[in-house]
C-alpha cells in the first residue's frame, strides 16, 4: 500500500499545475470546458482505481492475517495449556518451602530486648498519663 | 484510652514475623529492625484505630509495609527505587543470617521488582490470603495474584527450581557471587 501513496500525491500537484496555466492564458471561463472536464473525469477516474485498489489490498491482508493468526494462538495456546500443571504445582510448593524456611529462619529468633525494652517503656509512658 | 493487655499481646506476638516481613523487604537486619521499632511505636499511638476482633497482624503488616515506603520516599528517592536500595543493602551483613540458603534466597529476592517481591512474602511466606494482601498492599486481588504469579515464575528461573538442577554449581555460585548474567 506504501508504494501507492506517493503516486497519488504526485498526481495532485500536476492537476492544480494545469488549472494555473489555464488561468494564466486569461481565458474566460467556459470558453473551453471539454478540457476542464476531461481534467476533472481523468482525476475521477484514477482515484476510483485508487481507492478500490487500495481497499481490494486491505481486504486482502486483513482476511490473510486473520488466517495467520488463527493458526498459531490456538496452538501455542494449547501448549501453554499442555505445560504439565503437576510441574507448576511443585514448582510452587518448592518455592513456597523455600520462602518459609528463609523467613522462619528470622522469625524464630527469639525477640531482640529492644522490643520488649519498647514495650515497657511504652506501656509506663501510657501509665504515667492517665 | 489505655492499651489493652489483648492489643499489647498482639504486638509482642507478631514481633517475630514482622522482623522477617522486614529483613525480607529491605534484605539488612539492622533496617529491618528500625523498622519493626517503627511500626510498634505506630501501632501504639494509633492503637484507637484498631478495631478488636479484625486482623491485628495484618493491620501491623499494613503500617509497617506504609512505614517502609514512607521512609524510602523521605530519603529523597523514588518508591521505584526500593530496589535499588534492596540491592545496595546486600553484602554488608552478609554472614549475619547464617548458610547459603539463605544468602541464595535473599539474592534472589532482590532480583525481583519490589511490588512482586512484597505479594510473593505476603502470600507464600507470610501465610495472608490474597484478599488480605491486596487490602494490605491497597490494590486489587487480581493484581496481587498476578504479581505473585510473575514472582513465583521468576524466582524459579533465578533459583533453577524445575530444572533440577541443585548441585555443587549452585553452591560454587553461592560463595563466589552472582553469575555476570544474573549482576544486571
Amino acid at each position: 500500500m506504501g508504494a501507492i501513496r506517493p503516486g497519488l500525491l504526485s498526481h495532485a500537484p500536476s492537476l492544480k499545475a494545469e488549472f494555473n496555466a489555464n488561468a494564466g492564458e486569461l481565458v474566460p471561463r467556459g470558453t473551453f470546458p471539454g478540457s476542464r472536464h476531461l481534467v476533472y473525469c481523468r482525476s475521477l477516474v484514477l482515484h476510483w482505481l485508487l481507492l478500490s485498489g487500495c481497499i481490494g489490498i486491505a481486504i486482502h491482508t486483513m482476511s490473510k492475517d486473520k488466517w495467520r493468526d488463527d493458526k498459531p494462538n490456538s496452538r501455542g495456546q494449547s501448549v501453554d495449556r499442555a505445560r504439565p500443571q503437576g510441574a507448576d504445582a511443585s514448582v510452587e510448593k518448592a518455592i513456597g518451602n523455600r520462602l518459609r524456611a528463609f523467613y522462619d529462619e528470622v522469625a524464630k529468633e527469639p525477640v531482640p530486648d529492644r522490643f520488649v525494652d519498647l514495650l515497657r517503656r511504652l506501656d509506663e509512658q501510657d501509665g504515667s498519663k492517665g | 484510652m489505655t492499651v489493652t493487655k489483648e492489643f499489647r499481646d498482639g504486638l509482642l506476638a507478631a514481633i517475630p514475623s514482622l522482623r522477617a516481613f522486614a529483613f525480607s523487604l529491605i534484605g539488612r537486619s539492622d533496617r529491618a529492625d528500625d523498622l519493626v521499632q517503627e511500626t510498634l511505636t505506630k501501632a501504639w499511638a494509633h492503637h484507637s484505630s484498631f478495631q478488636p476482633g479484625t486482623n491485628q497482624r495484618a493491620w501491623l503488616y499494613t503500617i509497617l509495609r506504609n512505614e517502609f515506603y514512607s521512609q524510602m520516599r523521605k530519603k529523597g528517592r523514588e518508591v521505584e527505587d526500593v530496589d535499588g536500595a534492596y540491592s545496595r543493602n546486600l553484602g554488608i551483613h552478609p554472614e549475619q543470617h547464617g548458610h547459603l540458603d539463605m544468602a541464595d534466597m535473599r539474592r534472589a529476592l532482590s532480583q525481583l521488582p519490589a511490588d512482586q517481591r512484597e505479594a510473593l512474602l505476603l502470600v507464600a511466606a507470610s501465610g495472608f490470603s490474597y484478599e488480605e494482601a491486596a487490602a494490605i498492599c491497597e490494590v486489587a486481588m487480581g493484581t496481587i495474584k498476578s504479581r505473585v504469579n510473575r514472582a513465583r515464575t521468576r524466582l524459579a528461573e533465578i533459583l533453577s527450581i524445575g530444572d533440577a538442577e541443585f548441585g555443587p554449581d549452585a553452591a560454587v555460585e553461592a560463595v563466589i557471587g552472582q553469575p555476570a548474567d544474573l549482576r544486571k
